[in-house]
Parts: C-alpha cells; structure tokens; sequence
C-alpha cells in the first residue's frame, strides 16, 4: 500500500514496518458561516451601455411579457419540456461534471429532472452517480426510452448512452444523421410535461449529436474556460449556432466559464475578455474546485456532501441563474 | 527506539545477547531447580554487598577503593547496551551504601541544640535523596522501549472510540486545533465519536461544534473539576474506549492506530500513555534560551521514566494524549476525584484492581507549554500537592493490589514532589558552619571527602549515562531550586491534611510585552543567594584570619556554597521573563509547500514554521517575494503523488532575504480543518524532533550551567539598577487566550 510521506517517515523513524496502516481520509459536512469578502481582482473598466439605455430595455421586456400574458394562458401541462444542452468547441472543460451537477441539483418546481447522455464517452451516468452498466440509448435495444430511465441523485433521472462497440455507435450515429429529428421523437415518447426539465450532455466540438441536441434545445450552455484558446473556440461555438438561431423562437445561447483558477491574474484578466465578448451572455462563473472533481472519484454527490465548497456555491448560483432564463423561456413561448 | 551515544537501533551488547542466551536457557529448568538458584544467588550476593558496604576502612584504603571504583565507571560508561548500566548502578550503591553507612555509624555526635538541629537536618535530607536515588536506580535502570503494534483486520471491526476534550476556559481558536486534529485522525468516521466537554458552558464553542458536527456536552456545575467533567462525560457516551486530550493538546493523524494495537493484544490492558510534547518552549527555555538545545524538564519523565515504569507495569496516567478501556475505568468509579492529580491516582486504582497500563514513547500529539514562569510553578504546585494527597489517602507502599516494582514506582513518583524541603536544605547546609560555626558533620574534612565525593560523582556519572539523552547533569538541581520553596508548604500541608483546599498562585499572565524581572517569583532566589554570599564571604574572612586547622573543613563548604551559588544563580536567570513575541507561538517544523504567485511562476521551498494564522517559508536562491504580494500556498502530505493536498490564498507579510513569512486570507471552516490537516496532524513532525538533543556530558554541562548563572547574575543587576520604571509596566493586560485559573494538568 502506498503511504503519504509523513507515515512513511514516522514507521521509518521507528524502525518498524509500515505494514497495514490505513489511511483514512474522513469528510465531515460544515455548516458555514459567511466569510468577509476577500479582495476583489481588478476589473478592467470597458465601454459600458448607458445606464438609462437599459433601463429602457427592461422596461420593454416587461411590456411585451405583460402583452404576452395577457392573451389566454396555453397552461399546457402536457406540452414539451425544457431542453438545456450543455455544449462546447473544446474538450476537457469540464462539460460532463457541470452536466451532472446541473441534473443533481435543478429541480423546476412540479417537475422532474432527467439528464441524457448523447456523448460516446458515456460519463454523465457517472456524473448521477451511476455506473457504466446503465443501459442507454445507443445500444438500440428498442422499445422507447422509458425503460432505459434510471434514478440518480437528488431525485434526478438519467437517460445514459450506454457502452457500445465501434459498429452500434457507427450505426447510432447513421441513424442520427438519417433522422434529424430523431432526438424530438425520442423525447416526446417519454411522457415529459412543461414542467420537466432535460439536460443533454454531448461530445465537444460539431458532431451529429450537436446538430440534434440544438434542434430541441430551448437553451443552449456553451461550457468553456478561461484560456488563450477558449476565446477561438468560442467564435467556432457562434458558426455551429448560427443555424439554428436564425429559426424563430430560437433558443438561448448563453456561456459558462468553468474551473476558473483565480490565483493567476492571466486567467482573471482571460475572464473579463470573455466577458466583454458581444454575443452570447455569460450565465454564470465556476471556480476551481477540487472537491468537485474528486467527488465522482469518491461516488458521492458534491452538492450534498461538501456543498459549501465555492465550486458548489458557484455551480448553486449558476443553477438559479439557469432557473430563471427557463421560466422567461417558459413564458416567451 | 534508539538509545542515542550508540548508532543502531536497539543494539545490544556482546554481553547481553550472551545474558539472554542463558536466561532463556535458564527459563527451561525446573521450577525447584530455578528458585533455589535465585534465592542463593540473592543471598550470596546481599551478603557480599553487606561486607563492602560496612567494612570499616581507614583514609587511605578508602581512597584507593573509591579511586579504583569510579575509573571503572568511567570505562564502563563507554560501553554500549543495557548491562554496564547495570553494572553501573551496582558501583554507585556501593559508594552510596558505604557513605550512608559510615554518615550513620560515626558522624552523628553532636554537642549543643543547633548542631543536632542542623545535623539531623541534614542527616534527613540525605536519607530522603539516597531513597529517591535507590527507587530512581529501579525505576529507570531498564527502560522498556515497548513498540507499537498495529491493527489487524479490516477497519469495519475497529472498536468504537469516543474523543474526550474536556476544556474551561481555553481559547477557541486553541480548542479548534484540537478538534479539527480529532477529526483528523486515521479511523473509521463511524466509530469515531469526538466530544468537546465545556465546563465553560460557552455559546461560541456550541455553535461551532454545531458546525462541525462534533458533540457539545455540558453539564450544570462544576463540582471536581476536570475529573467530574470527564466522569459526567462518560455516563453520556457509550464508546469502547475513549481516547483524552486536553483542550490544547492537538492529537496528530496516526495517535489511534499506533496505540490500539496493544489494547487488542492484552486484554487486561486498561491505560496506554503517550509523551506529553511541547511544540512551544517552557519558561525555562525561553528565559535561558534553551530551546531544542538542552532537553526540557518533560523530557526526562516522557523520555525516560515512564518507559521505565511501563517495565514495572506502573505506568500512570497524565491526564491527556492517552487512551483508556471504558469497561476497567467505569469499573474502578470513573475518574478519580479524591486529589488534584486525579489521573496518577487513576493509574493507581487501575493497577490495585489487577489492570495493566502501558506506554509508548512515541509523541503523537503535542501542544502548548506553560507560558510564564508562575503559570509553570502553579501546575508544578498542583501537581506536587496532588502527589503528597494521594500518598496520605491512598499509600502506593501500603494495600494491596500492587506488585513491589509498581510499590516502588509509584512510590518514587510521589517522593520526588518532596523534595522541597531537602533541596532547600541542601542549598543552606555549608552556611551552618560558615556563619554559626555549626559542627553538623562530625568527621575529618579528609575523611568526607574520601566518602562524599564517590557518593556524588558516582551517581552524577550513573544517572548521566542513564538520563543523558533526556536530562544534563545538574539541570536537575536548577529545577528544583527554582520550584523548591514554592513547593514546600502546599505539600506539607497536603501531608498533614490531605483534604485541606487549594493555594494557588492563580496568575493571569499574559502577552509579555517587553522583557522584565519578575522580583516577585525571584524573592526566595535573591534570598537563598544573599545568605550564600554572605557565607561565602565568611569562609574567605576565615581563611585568611582563621584558625590553620580548620583550612580543608573550610574549604570544603565554601567549595559547596559556590555550588549552590551557581545552581542558585541560574534559578534566577529563570525569573527574567523574555519578551514573547506572539500571543500564539509558531511551530517550527519542515514542511515541503509549493508557492505560485499570481503570474504563474511557481516554486517548491520548505516551511520554517507554521500556524494558524500564517506559514514562514524559505525560498530557493533566485526568487523574492514582496511585502503585499499576494501568493497561493499548497501544503500537501505526498509531495510525490500529489493527492491530498490544501491550498490557500495568502498576502506576504515578512520578507527578509530568502525567508517570507505569510498570512492567510480568512480562512473557511473547511479550509481551516485542511490546513490542521496538512501541518499539526502530520504523523511525523513531534517524532522527528524527540529525543534529538545533545546527549549529556557533565563537564560540558557544568560549564553550560555556570555560564547561565552568570547571565542570571547579569540580569538581576540590570534590573536591580533600571527597577523603578521597570515593574509597573510590564504587564499587558491578560488576553484571554493565554488565561488558565484552574491549572492544566
């Protein structure tokens, strides 16, 4: 057994063998208390909108959602869930971990949350504390999806894409290109109603899973980090969307910058280039945690065990925020 | 463990290995065959040493004899193992006998009422120092240098064991090193049960054990003291053993599995004792500065005479940093309450009830020591009262339950609290005959030298070769000069009536802003040095104008008085309080970090020291860091591996060359109990730095003392002339992180 330096030193200071000590690494919850605000970066000041010229385009939002409810409310229980596709240009942002705390912790009131899995590396079912033997979609053993569901934490379902070989994924993916609707079908066959909300992971960069994840998407998180080459990837992010943005009723395209070190000033200054980025609004920021990635090596649910961590406190946010652009979503349709 | 003047390990002697062959030879003879042996051997061997002892010689015989004895001490003492320390102490008994023999058979004449008062006075205090060097002779000659054992099986059969630390009134910030150490610990998290027993009764420490998630147990009086506190503790917890540690003792990760073992191995075990380790300097190291150089006062009782008891199987319980079965504890009535050491009288009802108690000298926690010289003396007057009550209420020497080794034990135990009065004595015995011309010592100035003088450097050379690593020649009389007449009358008192209440020196030190004199504690010291000196300066007078005659008796004294001037001296350097920086010391341990400033450049350095608040670190060649810059900080326990590891956000506070000094941002609950983890719980930081001090030479050691008594004389004159300004204002108001009313045990 490997030991950490100071039991190795202590049994060779004796002289005796180390044998089977066993480390025992304890987590305890901590309730904790709010701690002053430690001193924030500098931000770089930027040509910022007049503040009377927001306030106009709120005033306006308001108008028009007022019109809006003043025409009979289609309250459809029954209608189409919220979609949340979690997407990226690049890989290893850390796109399944965000996934997996979002389908952990959302929970629409009156509604379920169901995480699906549309990426080959099949890693969200881990994320939900699952296991690889899940079965999932692309297995293609028929029969509609509903049999495939599987509870994770938090009251949360999952929709895994399963452990194929080289020839089923081959054959998924034809039939994916086939069927560009194919995902929407899937999905109305699983008895989801309005209050329900879907959050599909998928594999980064453009790819047939993409291209099917943002055909039912009514938001779309783009997931990136605060590096020289997210702001690159970024631009591609904005070429995959296009298409699909220009529909009517499109859906929102909003950003997250995950795993931001704020101890480098190269990332914090990358962040407020990111920001200042016209296009797709910011969600929300998540700062490196590594409680957070060392919880699915430990399989326990971040947000329940160690919570108070500022990953988890930035990933909580970034659901309310995520809450909150679902019910204007809601409310536009 | 290693016995330190010898490179390896356990190394034992040619001699001794022969020795273990015949007694395991020995062990296979019949049960007649092997009695009959031992008692004749015995027999032979207390007549033999009858003869020398009482064999009446005359001056130069004498000489010759002691001259032959002690050159073989001083080849003996170069030998390695445990044998010649045997052989050793057999030396010193003869000299020791035979002085004690002859001081009783011929020197005890005395005309008038003042020599018989001083003589038998002095006949007294000698008995008393013989006693305690025959049981100290036992107590220590074979130390057992027990090793821990390890547990088997899987960490799901792990017995349950409940934490207990009780406090009062220490500080928060000092009881949540200890809690979140507890936390720490290797052990299953559901048979680990961590409670915090606040006599205090204070909300702040309910609310973060709240937090936390550790129990809060109070309760509505404070009747015994500590003792009633861990009693009422163990009617609401139910674990199978329970582990103690004072509120500023801070267990280290590994504490739980090193010393279970042993508690599964022998069933009749009850109590595992570890050393109490001090990662701050007493008073005695702070005003002599002494740290880490000369061994400290503690050293020889962890160090030494607790393994020597656990040989006895009369290892008793200190209070903390131990762990005890609950079924012999509940058993026996629970902690006792009858005196104020109530964990020694503990350990001794265990043992009369017929349980083992044992001890490993491993430190496996380690915590604050006393700040101030009066903190230190009032523990000291606690402890020694305790001591004396439990020999009037409950004599180790009498009842039965005990084996004669645990008798002896225990009894030398309690004794050396006694040693008030004789100390004392010792200190003014030459000026009875240098100012009031008192005859205490019937006997020729030749004829003492010739016996008093093998006495004392036999035993000074045997307990140097014992105690080197733990304790240098004639500290030991330094200690208790500066202790002696505070303990004298608590313990008198506790003699004649054991239940009578306390005299606490009840100080409430403080931060010690500047360096002062504290005259008040240093009262008896200047007193003892006065009388000396003016006996001095009687012995110079009558040499000089005196009686031709009486030239070797006077010299013979003044040689003593200059002794004690010495010893009295450095008693004094004791009481000038250096400044003490912090109001919470820093550890000084390596540890490997990894610093990264906020441009990204990285480098990997050791720390110099660490606490709560902050890190000191030095930085390799070639990089600085500013006053304010800002600097992540990675602590972690593989630096290899790289797993387990804390970082922390910090400003610069202190740089000076290579050595910066860091303080934390504010640091979250979880934050704080991962930086308890990557520092104070590491397993090997208190092990690294025991036992590692010089070993002892007595002359080096004499020089080393006369060179601190100096220094003490220097300081009483500067204080003596700047005094005026000096006393009023040297005190800051006590903060309440350094505050104590009941003492810690």
């Amino acid at each position: 057994m490997h030991h950490s330096d100071d039991i190795a030193n202590l049994f060779n200071r004796l002289g005796a063998h180390v044998g089977d000590y066993q480390e025992i690494e304890s987590v305890f919850e901590y309730h904790e208390e709010p701690l002053p605000p430690t001193p924030a970066p500098a931000r770089s000041t930027t040509t910022r909108q007049p503040l009377s010229r927001l306030l106009q385009e709120i005033e306006q939002q308001r108008q028009r959602l007022e019109a809006a409810s003043d025409a009979p409310q289609a309250f459809a229980p029954m209608g189409k869930a919220r979609v949340v596709a979690v997407v990226s240009a690049q890989g290893g942002v850390g796109k399944s971990t965000l996934a997996g705390v979002l389908a952990n912790a959302l929970k629409r009131p009156g509604g379920r949350t169901l995480a699906l899995d549309l990426s080959p590396q099949n890693a969200l079912c881990l994320h939900v504390g699952g296991t690889l033997q899940w079965p999932g979609i692309a297995q293609n053993t028929g029969g509609t999806g509903r049999e495939l569901l599987r509870e994770g934490y938090g009251g949360s379902h999952c929709l895994a894409y399963g452990v194929v070989n080289d020839v089923q994924r081959v054959a998924f993916e034809q039939r994916l290109a086939n069927d560009p609707l194919w995902l929407a079908g899937y999905l109305a066959a699983l008895d989801l109603n309005a209050h329900d909300t879907v959050i599909i992971d998928t594999p980064p960069g453009a790819s047939v899973y993409l291209s099917q994840a943002l055909e039912v998407a009514d938001v779309v998180v783009v997931v990136t980090t605060a590096e020289a080459a997210s702001y690159a990837s970024l631009d591609q992010m904005d070429r995959l969307l296009a298409p699909y943005l220009q529909r009517p009723a499109p859906a929102h395209c909003t950003f997250v910058i995950n795993q931001l070190d704020t101890s480098r000033q190269f990332s914090l200054d990358m962040c407020a280039v990111l920001k200042n980025r016209t296009g797709m609004p910011l969600l929300g920021v998540v700062r490196q945690d590594h409680f957070l990635s060392e919880s699915l090596a430990y399989d326990r649910d971040p947000l329940a065990h160690t919570p108070n961590t500022r990953g988890c406190q930035d990933a909580l946010d970034l659901i309310e925020s995520l809450c909150e652009l679902l019910v204007q979503a809601t409310r536009e349709l | 463990m290693t016995d330190a003047p010898h490179p390896k390990p356990g190394f034992k002697g040619r001699a001794e290995l022969r020795l273990n062959g015949w007694l395991s030879r020995f062990r296979q003879w019949r049960g007649m065959a092997r009695w009959t042996l031992i008692l004749g051997t015995t027999a032979i061997a207390a007549l033999l040493l009858v003869s020398i002892v009482s064999a009446p010689l005359d001056l130069y015989t004498q000489c010759l004899f002691a001259a032959l004895c002690f050159l073989s001490a001083l080849l003996l003492k170069r030998l390695p193992g445990r044998l010649p320390v045997l052989a050793l102490i057999v030396l010193s008994l003869v000299a020791s006998l035979r002085y004690a023999y002859w001081r009783l058979a011929d020197t005890l004449g005395f005309d008038g009422w003042l020599d018989s008062v001083f003589g038998y006075g002095l006949m007294a205090a000698e008995l008393y120092a013989l006693v305690v060097l025959l049981f100290g002779y036992v107590q220590t000659a074979w130390p057992l240098r027990r090793q821990p054992v390890l547990l088997a099986g899987e960490p799901s059969e792990w017995p349950t064991v409940d934490v207990f630390i009780p406090t009062y009134n220490e500080a928060l910030n000092i009881v949540k090193l200890s809690i979140f150490a507890a936390q720490a610990m290797d052990w299953p998290k559901d048979k680990l049960r961590i409670h915090v027993l606040d006599d205090g009764r204070r909300d702040e420490f309910q609310r973060l054990c709240h937090s936390i998630g550790v129990n809060y147990i109070t309760r509505d009086n404070n009747d015994h003291a500590k003792a009633g506190n861990l009693n009422e503790a163990l009617k609401a917890t139910d674990g199978e053993y329970i582990a103690m540690f004072d509120a500023d003792h801070v267990p280290t990760r590994s504490f739980l599995q090193i010393g279970m073992g042993w508690f599964l191995k022998d069933p009749k075990l009850a109590m595992l004792q570890t050393p109490h380790f001090f990662f701050s300097p007493d008073p005695f190291e702070k005003n002599l500065n002494t740290f880490r150089a000369v061994p400290n006062e503690g050293e020889l009782f962890y160090g030494l005479v607790q393994d020597g008891n656990d040989l006895w199987n009369a290892t008793f319980f200190c209070g903390s940093c131990a762990i005890l079965r609950r079924k012999p504890l509940e058993e026996i009535g629970g902690v006792a309450v009858e005196t104020v050491t109530e964990d020694a009288h503990t350990a001794l009802k265990l043992n009369r009830a017929g349980y083992n108690t044992a001890y490993l000298a491993i430190p496996q926690a380690a915590g604050l020591a006393t700040e101030s010289l009066s903190r230190h003396i009032s523990q000291r007057i606690r402890w020694a009262r305790g001591m004396a009550q439990i020999f009037r209420v409950d004599n180790p020497l009498l009842g039965k339950g005990l084996k004669l080794g645990q008798r002896v034990c225990y009894a030398n135990a309690m004794l050396h609290f006694f040693y008030g009065l004789p100390r004392l004595v010792f200190l003014t015995a030459p000026l009875a005959y240098l100012i009031f011309g008192a005859q205490i010592f019937h006997a020729s100035a030749l004829m003492i030298t010739a016996y008093a003088l093998p006495h004392l450097f036999h035993s000074n050379l045997t307990n140097s070769r014992i105690q080197g690593r733990f304790r240098h020649s004639f500290w030991n009389e330094v200690y208790e000069t500066v202790l002696a007449w505070y303990i004298m009358p608590p313990v008198l008192m506790a003699l004649v009536k054991p239940t009578f209440g306390g005299f606490n020196v009840t100080d409430k030190g403080g931060i010690i802003a500047r360096e002062y004199f504290d005259w008040k504690l240093a009262r008896p010291y200047i007193v003892l040095l006065v009388l000396n000196l003016i006996g001095l300066g009687f012995g110079i007078h009558q040499l000089i104008w005196g009686a031709p005659n009486t030239a070797i008796t006077v010299l013979i004294n003044g040689t003593w008085t200059l002794y004690n001037l010495i010893i009295i001296s450095a008693a004094v350097a004791v009481a000038s309080e250096s400044r003490q920086v912090r109001s919470e010391p820093r550890v000084r341990a390596e540890l490997p970090v990894k610093v990264r400033w906020a441009n990204g450049h990285e480098v990997i350095c050791t720390t110099q020291d660490f606490s709560q608040h902050g890190l000191g670190f030095k930085l390799p060649p070639g990089t600085t860091a500013h006053a304010g810059e800002r600097v992540r900080v990675t602590l972690s326990r593989n630096a290899a591996a790289r797993i387990s590891h804390a970082e922390f956000d910090t400003t610069v506070v202190f740089s000076k060359g290579q050595y910066v000094g860091v303080r934390f941002d504010p640091l979250t609950l979880r934050q704080q109990s991962e930086l308890v983890r990557m520092t104070f719980s590491r397993a090997d930081t208190w092990a690294a730095s025991w036992g590692s001090g010089k070993v002892d030479t007595p002359l080096s050691a004499l020089r080393e003392v006369s060179a601190i008594g100096l220094l003490g004389m220097v300081a009483l004159l500067k204080a003596l002339i700047s005094r005026p300004s000096d006393t009023s204002t040297a005190r800051v108001a006590p903060s309440l992180a350094l505050d104590s009313n009941l003492d810690k045990s």
